[in-house]
């Protein structure tokens, strides 16, 4: 369920905030950002917009993204969060039907299978989330952004916006209790 | 590749593609009004805060920060800075208290848990490195514990143990290790970062 993020030498080549290198942010983390709403819902429309959105925000903002002050990956994932909880957000206000009727692309046929593929590769991962569930939102967070996602705590501490050391202290304490709950954690 | 991939990457070059090359040169920040705005909000967000250096030179053993809805933020940096994290804690009436956890601690006694004391709400909202607890519900007399243990990279790790307040007599510290403990210690244990 970790995803690679390994990027080409030829990919790194390219200049930081040109639209080349937005191509290669969007490449190298499509799957990743999509893995990570599967994870979250089963309705392939739902994944794709989840994942639309944000991409649709990654590319509106690309011109401020300093790389000084994080990876694209855990810059995009950043996005993808304040993208789910507002989703989630506007689910609570029952406006969603009405978003979904008003600003989506339908999906073809092909995509739509395409995502339903997508959707049942994550199954484990979603077997995985589901056992996070007794946590609390901040520690099942962290466990699932280092051990589903595979950012290293560093990239993990900037996505939810804590230091390194809260994360690991995080982790730490949740890793510990998803032990003790089922004798073992392995994502 | 995957046609929903390649079909939203169509979507967003021609819906906003010309954004993207427009905005390509990096803006320039602003620098100092918003990153002074931004320290003085932090600094009156604060109510109170104790620090003490320690043999890591410059860099504060401990922290202790009250803040302004009742909560305490303590972190630590070196365990040997307990004592004096403590003497703070008590000079200032906070009722908390931090237990070294290490093998040669030569107490091998528990502290004794309040059971008819609510259990201390625990959390680290403020996003500070250390543990915040609200302390409010810490009956007098009482006070809430967290353990303290370095972790095999040298790093200190604290800890809420159990959820409900201590009581009696302060431990200086707890004997044990932390295998015995049954932590588990992921392969992809993150590397510290100093």
């Amino acid at each position: 369920m970790s995803v690679s993020h390994q990027m080409t030498d030829r990919q790194r080549a390219a200049p930081p905030c040109s639209a080349t290198g937005f191509e290669q942010v969007y490449r190298s983390n499509f799957a990743a950002i999509t893995a990570y709403f599967a994870r979250r819902a089963t309705e392939p429309q739902t994944v794709a917009d989840l994942t639309s959105d944000t991409f649709v925000a990654a590319i509106s903002s690309y011109a401020t993204f300093d790389p000084r002050r994080g990876t694209p990956r855990a810059w995009l994932f950043g996005i993808a969060r304040r993208v789910f909880a507002t989703h989630c957000e506007d689910f609570r206000r029952d406006n969603d039907v009405v978003r979904r009727l008003t600003g989506c692309r339908p999906l073809a046929a092909d995509e739509t299978a395409d995502l339903v593929r997508r959707i049942d590769a994550e199954g484990p991962g979603r077997a995985a989330f589901e056992r996070l569930a007794a946590l609390n939102a901040a520690d099942r967070e962290a466990v699932e952004l280092v051990d589903l996602v595979g950012l290293p705590a560093k990239e993990a501490a900037a996505v939810i916006g804590v230091t390194a050391g809260a994360l690991r202290i995080r982790l730490f304490r949740a890793r510990a209790r998803l032990r003790t709950e089922n004798g073992s954690w392995t994502p | 590749m995957s046609s929903f991939e390649d079909r939203l990457w169509q979507d967003l070059v021609r819906l906003h593609g010309q954004e993207l090359a427009a905005g390509s040169r990096i803006r320039q920040r602003r620098p100092s009004l918003a990153a002074a705005a931004v320290f003085a909000v932090a600094v009156a967000g604060v109510a109170a805060v104790g620090l003490g250096t320690g043999v890591l030179g410059g860099t504060p053993a401990y922290a202790v920060t009250q803040h302004p809805d009742g909560t305490v933020t303590v972190s630590l940096k070196e365990i040997a800075a307990a004592d004096r994290t403590n003497a703070d804690l008590r000079q200032r009436g906070i009722p908390i208290r931090v237990l070294p956890f290490t093998a040669e601690c030569g107490n091998t006694k528990m502290y004794t848990e309040d059971k008819s004391a609510p259990e201390t709400e625990r959390g680290d909202s403020h996003g500070a490195d250390g543990v915040t607890l609200d302390t409010s519900t810490v009956p007098a007399g009482d006070y809430a514990v967290i353990t303290a243990m370095t972790d095999e990279h040298g790093e200190v790790i604290l800890l809420m143990t159990g959820g409900r307040p201590a009581k009696g007599e302060v431990a200086s510290c707890l004997r044990g290790d932390m295998a015995s403990m049954g932590m588990y210690r992921a392969p992809a244990w993150p590397t510290p970062t100093r």
